[in-house]
């Protein structure tokens, strides 16, 4: 097959799997038409697209929650994506576990991540009783610091203009560009951490819904103890990881 | 295969503006009545227009059974969920006629959340001459009445009255995506990712679920509902389809909850073809049954299958419908093309199968030929009453003059919503805010 180098509205004549903004390597060229990645595996460069598709993924999942009505099937498909290459990665041993720091993370990256969840969680947040006593603080606190970072201006406003599930899909958004920037360089377990500010329970809104049909603050607090005696994960570093996926695909996947 | 184009007419009427695409005026679905007479379309800003088939006359030679706008009403208007602060949508997701039951036709429309029944009647003549009132409506002056005189029904201009008989809300939590009238006339299910609920007609404050795949933790989901109809025969069958690329035959005579199939179809994976993307690949869009209720078909990404409802291990019959997309796969996961949902369709007798595809294409499979082709749906490619031209999209190699090339595509003209007329080679096309008609003139054969 010839490699075109015209680019076009598709991007690539040859789909290798690069992101944008990634230096194409000369050794994935011969890929077929397959586009089966088994064949990719010996190349150099298969890490590299696996973990870019892994960090697309997770940036698909978080822009799932900015939209106005998420697709339930369109989240679960990523989803399960985003586990399918974290089991492959455990076997292969490079899905490395990240002990929660933020020393090495520039403030500006986490700042901007924060804020789609935080945006997001508001956006879910139903006016219920009591829902965000006990979170709304942290949650608001991190919105707090926003403002006064003169840096964070051009991402947040490109963020928030992807507001629409209507849009357009021959182009690819803007601002997705900008998300997946701040992911391209993290480690799978430091994007892990993206999500731990968030209580789950804010995604829970069926248990929401629940408590509140079953009566007032009681049957509330039922479903939050619930949620918050979740299941802990299984022992072992790599079933860890495996556990911690699930808790992070659990706040993407519920609506 | 010799066509007919009716777009002039039909767009006419359809667009309010010809020169942009308004949001509200993307068509959503498209489903011929049961005898094709009718043709509903339902679009995202909440409209439902049904066009009718004008009766084949001999004053008028060209106009062979054309449709024309009959009706257009507001089915469903943008609501807000306070609970969960989210806007409810006023698209309409699908239509399915009722069968003709007397003088009125009466249809089924659903958005995310609710169903409504809306009653369509006509109107062509009026009561004149009453005794207490005068032509206007107003009571006339007792002493002017000398004599009593029968009312009587005098022709007048047709009027199509559209009227909502009943809303089925409050049963879905998650977004509906299927519903499908019962052979019996009585009830009809409608589905949403999760659950199935069955309604009767009749009774709107209730309805029983008969599929919840909803896991008890929310962690563990993994499979979604994505389509379901009900056995055109059989009354206590149904299938749905999955986001695994499952298919579930139940009975509703086994057990009032049906979580467990009475068969599973499900095609093992082939293993050479194995990527990240297969399972999305595998996700089926579509699933129809077919006309004589012995097989299903159903559409995922890149291809449609056939099912025969005998058979669970397999296919009979697998077509592609653009294969080419294989290695472009990742960049279609990007744009997000890869999670487009593409219905499917069969002819009356069942020998033909139709889907569409992007760049305005869309394909019919005949079974017994095996032979297919490509054709377009656009205002430049084809003027009224020209035949449609097949199509070929070259992937390298030998390029003929009016090949496009894969990167050459639109992926944002898809045609997603297709529909066959139950008897008739006529089929309705939907391309982003255009229908499309196209007849076939004469009886011929696929070439």
């Amino acid at each position: 097959m010839t490699r075109k180098s015209t680019r076009n509205s598709f991007q690539k004549s040859e789909d290798t799997m690069f992101a944008r903004g990634l230096k194409r390597k000369c050794a994935d060229g011969e890929e077929d038409g397959e586009g089966a990645l088994a064949a990719l595996r010996a190349a150099p460069s298969y890490s590299l697209q696996r973990q870019s598709l892994l960090d697309m993924s997770l940036v698909k999942l978080q822009l799932c929650h900015m939209l106005v009505e998420p697709n339930l099937c369109r989240s679960v498909l990523i989803a399960n994506t985003v586990r399918q290459i974290q089991e492959e990665m455990t076997q292969d041993g490079t899905w490395r576990v990240t002990a929660p720091q933020t020393v090495g993370r520039a403030p500006l990256d986490r700042l901007v991540s924060t804020e789609i969840l935080c945006r997001s969680a508001r956006e879910a947040e139903p006016p219920g009783p009591g829902l965000g006593d006990g979170h709304a603080p942290d949650v608001v606190s991190e919105l707090s610091v926003v403002p006064s970072a003169p840096a964070l201006q051009s991402p947040q406003s490109s963020v928030w203009e992807v507001d629409s599930p209507r849009e357009n899909r021959g182009s690819f958004p803007k601002s997705l560009d900008q998300i997946f920037e701040t992911l391209d360089s993290k480690t799978p377990g430091a994007v892990e951490e993206l999500f731990s500010d968030v209580d789950s329970s804010y995604y829970d809104l069926d248990a929401v819904l629940t408590g509140m049909v079953g009566g007032a603050k009681s049957g509330h607090s039922d479903t939050l103890d619930a949620l918050a005696s979740a299941p802990a994960p299984p022992p072992g570093s790599s079933c860890k990881d495996l556990g911690e996926l699930d808790h992070v695909v659990e706040i993407l996947v519920e609506t | 295969m010799g066509e007919d184009t009716d777009t002039r007419k039909i767009n006419h009427s359809f667009l309010r503006d010809h020169s942009y695409v308004t949001e509200a005026d993307i068509i959503s679905t498209v489903e011929f009545n049961h005898t094709g007479e009718l043709l509903a379309t339902g679009d995202k800003g909440g409209r439902v227009v049904i066009f009718q088939r004008e009766p084949e006359s001999k004053n008028a030679p060209h106009s062979q059974g054309e449709y024309d706008v009959y009706s257009t009403f507001q089915s469903h208007e943008p609501e807000f969920d306070y609970l969960k602060s989210l806007e409810i949508e006023e698209k309409i997701n699908k239509i399915k006629w009722l069968p003709q039951q007397n003088a009125a036709h009466s249809l089924l429309s659903t958005n995310d959340k609710t169903i409504k029944l809306w009653k369509i009647t006509e109107r062509d003549k009026r009561p004149e001459g009453y005794n207490l009132k005068d032509e206007e409506g107003k009571l006339k002056d007792l002493s002017t009445v000398t004599s009593l005189q029968v009312p009587v029904l005098k022709p007048m201009d047709l009027m199509v009255e559209v009227s909502p008989r009943r809303v089925f809300a409050n049963g879905h939590t998650y977004h509906i995506n299927s519903i499908s009238v019962n052979s019996d006339c009585e009830t009809y299910m409608s589905a949403d990712d999760l659950r199935i609920n069955l309604w009767h007609l009749a009774i709107t404050d209730r309805s029983f679920n008969i599929v919840d795949i909803k896991p008890a933790n929310m962690e563990d989901l993994t499979e979604v509902i994505t389509a379901s109809e009900f056995h055109p025969h059989h009354c206590n069958l149904f299938v749905y389809s999955s986001s695994k690329g499952s298919l579930r035959l139940c009975d509703m005579r086994a057990a009032a909850l049906c979580d467990k199939h009475s068969k599973l179809f499900e095609e093992p994976e082939d293993p050479s073809n194995r990527s990240f993307f297969s399972e999305i690949i595998s996700s089926v869009s579509d699933v129809k049954f077919s006309h004589s209720g012995r097989y299903m078909l159903t559409r995922d990404y890149l291809t449609v299958k056939v099912w025969d409802l005998n058979m669970e291990a397999r296919p009979v019959e697998t077509y592609q419908v653009h294969d080419y997309l294989r290695s472009k796969l990742c960049s279609l996961y990007e744009n997000d093309c890869i999670f487009d949902k593409f219905e499917c369709a069969w002819n009356g007798s069942d020998s033909v199968i139709m889907t569409g595809a992007y760049n305005n294409f869309f394909r019919m499979f005949d079974r017994n030929t095996k032979r297919d082709v490509t054709l377009e749906a656009s205002r430049e490619s084809s003027k009224p009453r020209a035949v449609l031209k097949p199509r070929r999209v070259c992937v390298g190699g030998k390029r003929r003059r009016d090949d496009i090339s894969v990167d050459s595509l639109d992926f944002t003209k898809k045609i997603l919503h297709t529909a066959w007329h139950p008897a008739e080679n006529i089929i309705a096309i939907a391309a982003t805010n255009n229908l499309y008609i196209f007849q076939d003139k004469v009886n011929s054969e696929m070439h």
